[in-house]
């Protein structure tokens, strides 16, 4: 008994080491790759396609007009443009708000999702957009979004490889100083895009579209069948399809857009949860297909486990907290307590959008954040919220398994203009 | 949105790519081998002391024995029965001052910064870590006096690795932003 759970902690050591050193030379690499991505990326070519601009917007009159006059703004050729609006059934002014611009603008289009059909999701918000859409890109934004207003040359610049499928921008905190939580996010999007996204992007294993500030090529997303409304994550699962249909994302980090964190740990707990419960559907969804696909290579196959295992690390470092703890006081051994003086390490492991300590601190660093670190110790209290969080993601999709009721609510973030208003 | 824009990082036209400074990690290395040397040499040995000497100042009977192949506390507890305590590595704090200076060695003497700065901050987490070694194990040693010998082991668990590390990074962190301030104040 004794020496299972002793094996069963070295296992879980084991496993947490392993993302230690993935998350080291992911910093290594934002810190001192040459050979990756620069600075500046190919936006001086004349490849301009035709470019749809989906935007699921459901009670968001807080912030819409920002955004939509934003995209009035910006500098790709307007006649290359279609901006499709989709009003999924609001009860407040959103769809006003839509009407008003598409009235002043003849490339804003408004679809309107009638109480009967919306409310659904966003996936089922952005295959109604998808039938409407006439470009040969489809770029995503949520409706808090404020974009550069060049964002849209820098991300169709990397269409020009027939082999890239989609692309992901980076995401900024706009709100950041307003709560702790909304820190607290500026700093786990810092870790997560700045270092992690730029490093795997560089390293060629798998970069995530995020769901947001993103595009795919038409085509392909028709061919995959659009969004999948089962999946709480459709912007992982798409992810995933995207390479096991043998083409590519690629993160694209000067592609900058501003986005409106969550404020308060009610909504960051709602959001989270969104996001474990989905992430862990897309591990028994794509786990298998992605071992047996012959499109990847072995680092790809390994990053995208790793990728798609991410929301279970809380739990596991969970567990080996509970099981090094009961070893500790029940089986105590001299050579125990050196490894239990390296769990706070994996306990870090999973701290600030399951980046390490040192992946968010090297992204502060990057961008010359000067008094933003001290943060980072607190990052401590979102790993705490997050291991319960994923417990609790866990726990309910097992349950809806075995109950065998696999729909998933859907529960909004709510938006409301912060600091901007 | 004006103070937005101002934050952003491209904006900053700081270049994006590092080298790393190899020379500053030798040096490091060179610093935290001498802090090494004289650390694991003779701190056990001068943490027992300090110990000793402190609560007994606070009428907390204790004996130190240094025969063994790690030196001993041996706390008389209010119940008239005796503890010892055997100072080892991992006790003594020596096991987590040592996974700092692994942690600040590869992870901040490679940046852009003056090499001074980083020999300090990494000198004061030393000096951080050996002082909270010592108000740990005195605060393991007077809950184990006032509440027996299983309360030292619940102690020991939670002022022990979990902790360490809240201070290791803390040290790290603001560190750190030094860094970045030093960058930005030539930069500017």
């Amino acid at each position: 008994m004794v020496l299972i759970l002793y094996f069963t902690f070295m296992l879980l050591v084991v496993v947490m080491l392993f993302y230690l050193v993935r998350h080291y030379i992911f910093s290594l690499t934002a810190l001192y790759s040459q050979n990756g991505q620069t600075h500046y990326t190919l936006h001086g070519l004349s490849f301009r396609p035709t470019v749809s601009i989906l935007i699921p917007a459901r009670n968001e009159e807080a912030v819409l007009s920002r955004l939509l006059q934003r995209i009035t703004e910006f500098t790709y050729p307007k006649d290359k443009i279609e901006v499709i609006l989709i009003d999924d059934s609001s009860i407040d002014n959103t769809g006003r708000i839509a009407e008003e611009f598409s009235k002043a603008y003849n490339y804003f289009k408004v679809v309107h999702r009638g109480s009967g059909v919306g409310g659904k999701g966003k996936s089922n918000a952005l295959n109604d957009g998808l039938e409407h859409a006439i470009g040969e890109i489809l770029i995503c934004f949520d409706a808090d979004y404020y974009p550069q207003i060049d964002i849209i040359e820098k991300l169709t610049a990397y269409f020009v490889d027939p082999e890239v499928g989609a692309v992901q921008g980076r995401i900024t905190v706009l709100n950041e100083p307003t709560t702790l939580v909304s820190r607290l996010v500026a700093l786990e999007r810092i870790g997560g895009y700045r270092v992690d996204q730029l490093a795997r992007d560089d390293l060629g294993l798998i970069p995530q579209y995020g769901g947001t500030v993103g595009g795919f090529r038409r085509d392909l997303i028709e061919f995959l069948g659009g969004w999948d409304t089962k999946v709480l994550a459709e912007d992982t699962d798409l992810t995933f399809r995207v390479y096991l249909a043998g083409y590519k994302v690629r993160y694209v980090n000067e592609a900058e857009c501003y986005e409106e964190a969550v404020e308060d740990w009610r909504s960051y707990w709602r959001q989270r949860h969104r996001w474990a419960k989905g992430h862990m559907q897309c591990f028994f969804k794509h786990s298998l297909p992605l071992l047996k696909s012959r499109n990847l290579r072995l680092r790809e196959k390994l990053d995208g486990l790793l990728l798609l295992n991410v929301y279970f690390v809380p739990i596991l470092v969970g567990l080996s907290w509970l099981l090094g703890a009961s070893i500790f006081f029940l089986w105590p051994t001299n050579w125990f307590e050196s490894i239990w003086s390296l769990l706070p390490v994996f306990l870090y492991s999973s701290v600030g959008n399951f980046a390490l300590f040192f992946e968010v601190g090297v992204g502060v660093y990057l961008d010359r954040r000067l008094r933003m670190s001290w943060l980072i110790p607190v990052l401590l209290l979102s790993f705490v919220f997050n291991t319960v969080i994923c417990f609790k993601a866990f726990f309910d999709l097992t349950f809806s398994k075995i109950v065998g009721k696999n729909v998933h609510g859907w529960v909004k973030t709510l938006h409301n203009g912060g600091e901007t208003e | 949105m004006g103070s937005s824009h101002a934050r952003s990082p491209s904006m900053l036209g700081f270049p994006r790519r590092e080298k790393p400074r190899l020379r500053h990690l030798f040096i490091g290395l060179a610093v935290s081998e001498f802090s090494f040397a004289l650390l694991w040499g003779s701190f056990r040995y001068l943490l027992i002391d300090a110990i000793t000497q402190v609560l007994l100042v606070g009428q907390i009977s204790l004996a130190k024995s240094l025969t063994s192949e790690s030196p001993q506390l041996v706390v008389k507890l209010l119940d008239g029965s005796n503890l010892n305590l055997a100072l080892t590595w991992q006790r003594s704090g020596l096991i987590s001052i040592t996974i700092f200076g692994l942690l600040f060695l590869f992870l901040m003497f490679p940046l852009e910064g003056p090499i001074w700065l980083k020999i300090a901050w990494l000198e004061l987490g030393f000096i951080i870590g050996l002082t909270w070694s010592f108000i740990r194990l005195s605060i393991a040693v007077l809950v184990a006096y006032y509440f027996g010998a299983g309360a030292f082991a619940v102690a020991e668990f939670f002022t022990g690795p979990f902790t360490d590390f809240f201070w290791m990074v803390s040290v790290w962190s603001i560190g750190l932003s030094t860094l970045i301030s030093a960058k930005h104040k030539r930069v500017s």
